[in-house]
């Protein structure tokens, strides 16, 4: 779309969208390792006098490579009475939706797709996710895998809300809704410091759509894998794979809307707009073996009598803010 | 070629294992389980992630069945190794690595194995690659984690008998969907009886018929849809697709009709012990009925030369690492799974210090509590009636303190005299009372309450397993 | 020109997948291919540079069906996973409903003098859509949110089962509730 733009982001053309796809794939792959490593560390044998076999940490490295060789290896299988086509675009939509998250996120100046609405967009791809989860879940006819999908929903109804109204601050704050003019409105003060409430919810809505950490009882060791609980071969490869990208994509996305955007010294921008994702994402990766589940059944008030209400104080203060300031 | 080699060999640096506990063989299995872990291969709880199966102790008649329906849901290249010594456990392992680094004897164990019913004879199988010879790998029934039906065992008879009735288009049974009736009326041995499935079956056809299925309505037969119902590939409107009859009803909670499910929970299952089948039926993911059945337990394999006081420590440990994974906090998990492995290689006062870090941790952990406040919890009353030992008293995360604090193990070593963690009068009251105790809770809670119970059924003696 | 085929294809995406609700067999497979179909309208609308009236389609309508979908398994009570049901019941008055619904709407497509475009599309579209909602059309707004909520919430009420009486005891005084199931923030 070439339009004159007025947040100093330009979008570049379409065939840049495979470089975008392998960014986010290189991304998912960083988590991944991140990942590996954290958990070969604290299952490191105990023989070795607590420091770990030589290589440990390296082993921990690959696990992600390897465990795509093994997953590609694997057969595929099919449960009986399955519904194949529902669970087959349930683990596909996955990855996909976090390349299509990604789409609106600028990189530095470029930006491949530079929507007017790009946070709603945002929006709405991870609300999709709520119906992929689900489907992956419901696909299979297991009763496990069916837990885990309505887990997901029970969640989706409690995040979603106070997600959207975090979503809602900056883009207030910026009187925009395109991120790319989010992003240019934080010249000086990130809008992570003076709106931190919208920010925290932000990174637990991050990690719920990843279904991440506290927010995996959709995927839990009590209900056997829940929705991954039938998955093989190429299709758990998916959904793993496309986990970690959501985890990327959210990462990437809090960047330009509460981190600065490309903004810094002395770097270029999409050098300043990577290393904050690789960071944020960091800790997003390293949460998961440090925090215990947050049950559905618990966390449904709390998204509704605490975070909602929070996330909508936080929109009141940023608007009397962004109107005192005309 | 080339690129398969490597594949395989990558990919057997990272096999994922199902490990099966007979019972009696805890020392076994967690031996395996370290075996595994320290070649950085993983432990898995689910058959369809697994590379290989590894059954630790000699399984009895019921086990071996069970066994061999997990193994057939493994989805290949699979390899089964049963481990009966420890001392064989590197070379069983070792073996297992060349075995799965194997292309050839995967191709064969493709081409001949004995493939799953394939009941709707569509061939969305497998676009996997044809060199490793696997497309005709099947479909599989998902056995410990499947929904399981109503009376699924008479499914035939009983719509035999009604299909006419209701004015259903009857397709038959096939032979593939009697054969999924047998497996499935061997792995839920005393579910429920025919008239469950006589009811739900009358109520189900007689509601749909009027609610939604043009074809038993007054209005007649709509042929538009009925061709369209035949191209289903589901042999059209059979009352019982793929010879799986659909599920009874049941009021719930709240005043709602709803399906029930019956799902067998064990044996082959992770963080839960060993032998332990407990059949719940379940609306939603809330239990609402349950019974429970203990397998035969052969030779043990935990003979018991070891320090006794050390091993029913470690076992607690255990319990608590079991607790610690249910409750999704991997960290908590993996440090009480040190702390066990410290107990057994007998290097007491580390294990002493790790424990004692772990307990502060849990006990200051607001997010744990939180989380598991309520859950599982049983009141004096409770523990009265079924005869349970006082600890108990509390949730989950109460059980769990009372684990990891150490006035458990206490109270157990005065009388500890066969190295069981629990005394044969306490394990056997918790095996009869858990159908009571887990009714009304939903899965999850099932699942923290019966390894917040610190069960050892290894200790349940012979007499009263069944009865 | 991409646009344009574009346009079409999504177009045909809506309607097909529109009528794939009661060609399907299963209650999932109609929810979710009513939730294409929305998408697929979704994106003609954003492809009439209404970006925000676009995204916002698709953001709804797949949150409501993937609610849905829960109530339509919930509702059916027989498991439609394994069972193929047919989606479509009365079908002939509604052929005939849908026919004459079609014919009606066409005709008026076809028939009416369309007015030719008096002024230019706004710069920024969904800026014109805010100050609209919330200046001219404010009042309509005002009314219509709150007896939506007044609305959505009767319907909870009406339908639960139990009432404050069941939770709270009979004087009200009961703390905490007496709920089957206990919240996450300490009722």
């Amino acid at each position: 779309m070439g339009e004159p733009m007025v947040s100093g982001v330009t979008t570049v053309a379409a065939g840049w969208a495979v470089f975008a796809a392998v960014l986010l794939g290189l991304l998912a792959l960083f988590a991944a390792a991140l990942d590996g490593v954290a958990t070969a560390r604290a299952e490191r044998s105990v023989a070795a006098g607590g420091g770990g076999r030589p290589g440990g940490g390296r082993r921990g490295l690959a696990v992600p490579l390897l465990e795509a060789a093994r997953l590609l290896r694997q057969c595929r299988r099919v449960p009986v009475a399955s519904d194949v086509l529902l669970w087959r675009v349930g683990v596909a939509g996955l990855p996909v939706l976090a390349l299509l998250m990604v789409a609106v996120v600028p990189l530095g100046r470029w930006t491949l797709f530079d929507l007017p609405v790009g946070v709603v967009w945002f929006n709405a791809m991870d609300v999709a996710v709520w119906a992929a989860v689900w489907l992956a879940g419901w696909g299979p006819n297991s009763a496990h895998s069916l837990v885990g999908g309505y887990r997901f929903l029970a969640y989706g109804l409690a995040y979603e809300l106070p997600l959207m109204f975090a979503l809602v601050a900056p883009a207030v704050a910026a009187k925009s809704l395109r991120v790319g003019d989010i992003a240019a409105a934080q010249d000086g003060l990130w809008f992570a410091v003076w709106m931190p409430v919208a920010f925290l919810i932000y990174c637990m809505g991050a990690l719920a759509f990843s279904v991440w950490g506290p927010f995996s009882p959709a995927l839990g060791a009590d209900v056997a894998g829940g929705v991954s609980a039938e998955l093989s071969g190429a299709d758990r490869l998916l959904l793993l794979a496309g986990r970690y990208a959501l985890l990327a994509a959210g990462a990437a996305f809090a960047v330009p809307l509460f981190l600065g955007g490309g903004a810094g010294p002395l770097l270029p921008a999409w050098a300043w707009s990577l290393l904050k994702t690789v960071v944020l994402l960091a800790v997003l990766v390293l949460l998961r073996r440090r925090l215990p589940a947050v049950r559905p059944d618990r966390f449904m008030e709390v998204g509704w009598l605490i975070l909602l209400p929070a996330a909508l104080l936080q929109d009141l203060v940023i608007a009397l803010v962004a109107i005192g300031r005309q | 070629m080339g690129v398969n080699q490597l594949l395989a060999r990558y990919a057997a640096r990272r096999a994922h294992v199902l490990v099966v506990e007979v019972p009696g063989c805890w020392t076994l299995r967690v031996a395996a389980e370290r075996g595994v872990t320290d070649r950085g291969w993983q432990v898995t709880g689910t058959p369809a992630d697994a590379d290989a199966l590894l059954v630790c102790g000699s399984p009895g008649a019921d086990l071996i069945e069970l066994v061999d329906r997990v193994w057939d849901q493994l989805p290949g290249p699979r390899v089964r190794i049963e481990l009966e010594d420890i001392a064989n456990l590197d070379e069983a392992l070792e073996s297992a690595a060349a075995q799965l680094a194997d292309i050839d004897r995967h191709r064969n164990d493709a081409l001949t194995r004995q493939t799953s019913p394939d009941p709707t004879g569509g061939h969305e199988t497998d676009e996997h690659r044809a060199d490793e010879g696997m497309d005709h790998h099947a479909r599989h029934e998902g056995m410990d984690h499947h929904a399981r039906h109503e009376g699924m065992d008479h499914a035939d008879t009983s719509h035999a008998g009604h299909a006419g009735h209701a004015g259903m288009h009857h397709a038959g049974m096939d032979h593939s969907g009697q054969e999924i009736m047998d497996r499935g009326e061997h792995s839920s041995p005393d579910h429920s009886a025919p008239q469950a499935m006589d009811r739900s079956g009358h109520e189900v056809m007689d509601r749909s018929g009027h609610q939604a299925m043009s074809h038993g309505s007054d209005e007649g037969m709509d042929h538009t849809s009925h061709e369209g119902m035949d191209h289903s590939g589901h042999g059209g409107m059979e009352m019982a697709p793929h010879g799986i009859p659909l599920a009874g009803r049941g009021e719930d909670r709240d005043g709602l009709e709803m399906d029930v499910l019956h799902l067998a929970l064990g044996p082959v299952l992770r963080y839960w012990p060993a032998g332990l089948v407990l059949t719940v039926a379940l609306q939603g993911d809330l239990v609402v009925d349950a019974t429970v059945e203990l397998l035969e337990q052969t030779r043990g394999c935990d003979d018991g030369d070891d320090d006794l006081s050390a091993a029913t420590a470690a076992r607690l440990v255990d319990h608590a690492a079991d607790v610690l994974a249910l409750s999704g906090w991997a960290d908590g998990a993996s440090r009480a799974a040190r702390v066990r492995d410290l107990l057994l290689d007998g290097r007491s006062e580390e294990a002493e210090l790790a424990l004692r870090r772990l307990h502060r941790r849990v006990a200051r952990s607001w997010l744990l509590r939180w989380s598991l406040r309520g859950a599982g919890r049983l009141d004096r009353q409770v523990l009265d009636r079924h005869d349970l030992p006082a600890w108990l008293e509390g949730d989950a995360y109460d059980r769990l303190l009372a684990i990891l604090d150490g006035t458990l193990l206490e109270s157990l070593q005065d009388r500890d005299g066969h190295g069981a963690a629990q005394p044969a009068g306490a394990a056997t009251a918790m095996v009869r009372a858990l159908p009571r105790l887990v009714s009304g809770l939903d899965l999850a809670e099932v699942r923290l309450l019966v390894a917040s119970l610190a069960l050892d059924t290894a200790a349940v003696p012979a007499e009263a397993r069944h009865g | 020109m991409v646009l344009d085929v574009g346009f079409w294809v999504v177009a045909v995406v809506a309607v097909a997948s529109g009528a794939a609700v009661f060609i399907v067999d299963s209650m999932a497979r109609a929810t979710y291919a009513l939730a294409l179909s929305f998408i697929a309208v979704g994106v003609a609308v954003l492809m009439l540079r209404q970006d925000y009236v676009g995204v916002i389609t698709i953001l709804m309508m797949v949150m409501e069906m993937a609610v849905m979908a829960v109530y339509m398994v919930m509702f059916m009570g027989m498991n439609p996973a394994l069972m193929p049901m047919s989606m479509v019941h009365d079908n002939r008055r509604a052929v005939g409903a849908a026919v004459a619904t079609f014919v009606v709407l066409g005709a008026g497509a076809l028939l009416i003098p369309w007015p030719t475009r008096r002024g230019a599309p706004p710069a920024d579209p969904t800026r014109a859509l805010g100050e609209a909602l919330m200046g001219p059309h404010m009042l309509a707004m005002v009314v219509i949110s709150p007896v939506m909520v007044a609305t959505i919430v009767a319907g909870v009420v009406l339908a639960a089962h139990r009432t404050r009486y069941d939770r709270f005891g009979d004087d009200l005084r009961r703390r905490p509730a007496r709920d089957p199931r206990r919240g996450g923030v300490g009722r």
